[in-house]
């Protein structure tokens, strides 16, 4: 009864696309330059809480806006901090398109300083763990200055549990 | 020039997972019209209507100018606020604020979303810097918070995340208005679909349609309104800064640092609580999965890292517990993000009022708190009070 | 009413067809920066400083969920409270005004901000305020809709495309005594009229043009403002009102809306007759008619007497109630600003600093601003010295 129901009220699919341009600025526009002509990956410090940025910005938003100060060159190696693996091809915002599923993900602390979010190879929990050392694999070729330009991290070497 | 404010209707619709059968308008109309009963109250009563919701998940740009048909909101004062998971705690404490500052008298606040006219996940990744983490979301699915509970509790977390589960589904089975209101079991919670390890499906929220209304009044309005007038004593929002958001797991000082507890200490020091547990009487928490009541409630209630896994083993936070937490069955059970914190200060003010039915919790309840939560850590706390402040 | 509510420092930028090196927090920084430079207030929680900051941010207009976000960070939204309004910025100048009379807070920061030159197109973004079911599948969006209630408006009082025109030549004008205007020129009524067509009646210099830009304010409790500044501008009304969302449910050609709006401000004011007691104002205007029907709403002039008014030439810069020395939108300010600047523009006129648009001893100002279809949602303040 309520199925029958439902097949008598009208579902009209729509699709919101809106393509736009987005202006890097001056701080995440010099980190994707870098990142695509020299596979460098930089941040900022906040001079007021000397922390290190990333992705670098104008201002730093704990310090309610104190303006950033010095760059700082950040390695591309680091530690996992913590993982989840994706099992869920849900639509990708950027693509209209579903993702590819299993995928992984790692906040992964930088040597030196700094740390980022990005994807990791394999996904699979059984091969991840923190404190594993994780290393950036670039694209070789046709960098364009995006944050793909890093495919993902995958692990330096084996690493048993 | 502040004058008290207090909740004299409350209105919901039945959270589901499908709603083709109305439109968003007539959804929000349910709602409304369900809050005027509530109130008695007629639509030309009411000075003004605010509204939220989250625009991208349903693809309509500013849907409050096709919802005045369905909210009333014809020729009245009004506005749009839109904070994320946090809008439905952000337009309650716009609805305070309005009749406080004496310019209005009788104001309502309107928070839904129609999941299902969208995807859920994709409009929350979108939250992201486009040209960074958009491509790295999980939505609002993220694993982390969870993957540190395990490394620091082991098994006995799996085991209290299935315990809150439970208590959930067996408080929203007696909540007519929640989305998922069948009972679970252990093995059920336990063996549920992986979504991002390590969270499960029913560790998780579902994607509900739904609208929640609050009206609020006056204190000399109020009590010419009803008798049971449910008194606002505070409302604290406490932002934070962009980030990528799991990277907030690194911090040493987190619990110090987030903003739940950061806003928590500010509700207690104005309002003069030293004990929340003992002091408030019940608490709607906006968890969008069990992983995070687990940790947060720890910020909330000033407790040590693993101390709410206690009280849960313990029974405290059951509906018939000491200290009851989510009696509605709470965000895990129903979700339509735009209400959700609403449905948060609407459920604590049911459970005051006396009037929650069968999820009505067995001790008396005077103090209750409602918590928001949304973007990048937001937090924003109500405290609500059965006598006048 | 008890105390009021005082303006103590504004900001913003120049409005550009593009500002292609700035991210959009970047942008939001630059007023943001100056009103607290103006002011000396840092963001603290002890009452000495900003309590409350208020964006005025849309998701769709910046592709992003939670485009407050970003923003935060450069309104000091850290550990604090923020909160974002997706409207037009007037209802953020609003509703400042409110959370200060709550007495929940004394001190607010108010920014707006918006890029129109970020989406390929901004009609892909105004369709999406229609409804999904039965509207936006014509393919309406604000500009097609904005063209029904001009020719309505014109049917109805028989306002003529020359009237309308006389808005464009008089904003352009005006533009050329703002520094912070996107474009300034000296039109010609036929200039305007053999201007390329949009959507008849609305033709290229009808409408506003694709704009970028952010401005900023600080407001406070009388008593805080005064020791803010030796200029304090007070609010002492407003109001807001929404009308009917189907473009075929109202007359478009007329503003109830807007007159309740009005008259919801003029009421707190104490302004018994605006054409009067209103010395200046500056209102929301995306294409040229609407700054006649606007006028209406607001009872400079009678209904459907926009068209005498702008005859008149009582609205000119020297005329008996100049309405936008700044130029108005229709030179270049983006959606979800346009209200706020308003509020800028007024504020600067009663502090006696907007330059070369000064009106002479202005002392009560009105702004206003609009959200939504053919002005479906007006916010009105009423500022005075």
């Amino acid at each position: 009864m309520a199925k029958k129901a439902a097949d008598e009220y009208l579902v009209m699919p729509y699709l919101v696309s809106v393509p736009c341009n987005f202006s890097a600025g001056p701080y995440m526009g010099r980190l994707l330059r870098e990142m695509k002509e020299h596979k460098k990956l930089w941040g900022n410090k906040c001079p007021s809480c000397g922390r290190i940025m990333f992705p670098p910005r104008a201002v730093c938003g704990q310090c309610h806006g104190v303006e950033a100060g010095d760059w700082v060159e950040l390695s591309d190696k680091g530690t996992i901090f913590a993982f989840d693996v994706c099992y869920y091809p849900y639509i990708d915002p950027s693509t209209g398109q579903p993702k590819a599923v299993p995928w992984a993900r790692g906040v992964i602390q930088l040597d030196g300083g700094g740390a980022l979010i990005h994807f990791l190879e394999p996904p699979d929990p059984d091969k991840l763990h923190p404190g594993m050392k994780v290393q950036a694999v670039w694209k070789e070729e046709g960098r364009t200055g995006e944050m793909m330009d890093i495919l993902y991290f995958q692990p330096i070497e084996e690493d048993k549990r | 020039m502040a004058r008290r404010v207090a909740i004299v209707g409350i209105g919901q619709t039945h959270h589901q997972a499908h709603r083709e059968d109305v439109n968003q308008v007539e959804m929000v109309n349910e709602a409304v019209t369900a809050a005027l009963e509530d109130a008695q109250l007629r639509i030309k009563d009411i000075d003004c209507v605010l509204h939220g919701n989250m625009e991208l998940f349903e693809g309509v740009h500013q849907p409050d100018m096709w919802h005045v048909d369905g909210d009333g909101a014809y020729l009245k004062s009004g506005m749009r606020l839109t904070t994320g998971g946090t809008t439905g705690g952000t337009i309650a404490c716009a609805a305070y604020n309005h009749v406080a500052s004496g310019l209005f008298d009788t104001v309502m606040a309107v928070g839904w979303e129609k999941q299902e006219e969208g995807h859920t996940t994709t409009g929350i990744a979108a939250m992201a810097d486009p040209l960074w983490d958009r491509r790295l979301q999980t939505g609002a699915i993220s694993g982390m918070t969870a993957a540190t509970m395990i490394r620091d509790f082991g098994e006995r977390a799996g085991e209290v995340a299935a315990m809150v589960r439970i208590r959930d589904g067996e408080n929203a089975s007696r909540n007519p208005y929640a989305h998922l209101r069948n009972k679970v079991t252990r093995e059920e919670v336990m063996n549920s679909y992986m979504l991002v390890h390590p969270i499960r499906l029913l560790h998780m929220c579902p994607q509900s349609n739904g609208a929640c209304v609050l009206i609020v009044a006056s204190e000399e309005k109020a009590g010419r309104i009803t008798e049971k007038p449910v008194w606002v004593k505070d409302h604290v929002t406490t932002h934070m800064e962009a980030m990528l958001n799991e990277t907030i797991l690194m911090r040493d000082d987190l619990a110090e640092w987030a903003s739940m507890r950061v806003c928590a200490r500010k509700l207690y020091k104005r309002n003069g609580i030293t004990n929340p547990v003992n002091e408030i009487d019940l608490f709607e928490m906006y968890d969008p999965m069990v992983w995070m009541e687990m940790e947060w409630a720890d910020w909330f209630l000033l407790l040590e890292r693993g101390g709410y896994l206690k009280l849960v083993e313990d029974g405290v936070t059951d509906r018939n517990g000491s200290f009851p937490v989510n009696p509605s069955g709470g965000v895990v059970t129903t979700n339509p993000i735009g209400a959700t914190a609403l449905i948060r200060v609407a459920e604590a003010a049911l459970q005051i009022r006396g009037d929650a039915g069968e999820h009505q919790v067995d001790k008396e309840v005077k103090t209750a708190m409602a918590s928001a939560f949304g973007g990048t850590f937001w937090t924003i706390l109500h405290l609500l009070s059965k006598e006048r402040p | 009413m008890g105390q009021r509510v005082g303006i103590v420092a504004v900001a913003q930028t120049k409005y550009e067809g593009s500002k292609p090196a700035l991210r959009l927090a970047e942008l939001a920084h630059q007023p943001v920066r100056e009103v607290l430079e103006q002011t000396g207030l840092k963001y603290t929680e002890d009452g000495t400083g900003i309590d409350f900051s208020i964006c005025a941010t849309d998701d769709f207009w910046d592709a992003m969920t939670l485009s407050d976000t970003p923003i935060g960070d450069v309104t000091g939204a850290h550990h604090r409270p923020a909160e974002k309004v997706s409207q037009d910025g007037a209802q953020a100048a609003l509703y400042a005004t409110i959370a200060i009379l709550s007495g929940h807070y004394d001190v607010a920061l108010v920014v707006a901000h918006c890029k129109e030159s970020q989406p390929a197109s901004r009609n892909l973004i105004t369709s999406c305020a229609f409804c999904p079911v039965c509207t936006r599948i014509l393919g309406v969006d604000y500009l097609s809709a904005a063209a029904l209630q001009a020719k309505r408006y014109m049917y109805k009082y028989g306002i003529t495309r020359e009237q309308c025109a006389k808005v464009s030549v008089k904003s352009y004008k005006n533009a050329k005594n703002n520094p912070y205007a996107q474009n300034a020129m000296a039109l010609t009524v036929g200039d305007v009229l053999s201007s390329r067509m949009l959507a008849y009646p609305i033709s290229t210099l009808d409408a506003y043009p694709v704009s970028d830009g952010a401005c900023a304010m600080i407001l406070a409790t009388e008593e805080k403002a005064k020791r803010l500044t030796d200029k304090p501008v007070w609010v002492n009304g407003v109001g807001n009102c929404y009308d009917c969302h189907h473009l075929g449910d109202r007359d478009l050609a007329d503003s109830d809306a807007l007159e309740m709006a009005a008259k919801r401000a003029y009421k707190m004011a104490e302004i018994k007759n605006p054409r009067r007691e209103i010395d200046v104002a500056e209102i929301s205007g995306q294409y040229s008619y609407q700054e006649l029907m606007w006028s209406e709403g607001l009872g400079f002039c009678g209904k459907g007497e926009g068209g005498k008014l702008i005859d008149s030439r009582a609205t000119e810069m020297g005329g008996k109630l100049p309405i936008n020395p700044s130029g108005g939108v229709l030179p270049g300010n983006p959606m979800i600003v346009a209200g706020l600047t308003r509020v800028v523009e007024c504020v600067l006129q009663l502090k006696g600093e907007a330059g070369a648009r000064q009106v002479a001893k202005a002392k009560t100002a009105l702004a206003h601003g609009t959200s939504g279809p053919c002005g479906q949602l007006h916010s009105v303040l009423i500022l005075g010295i």
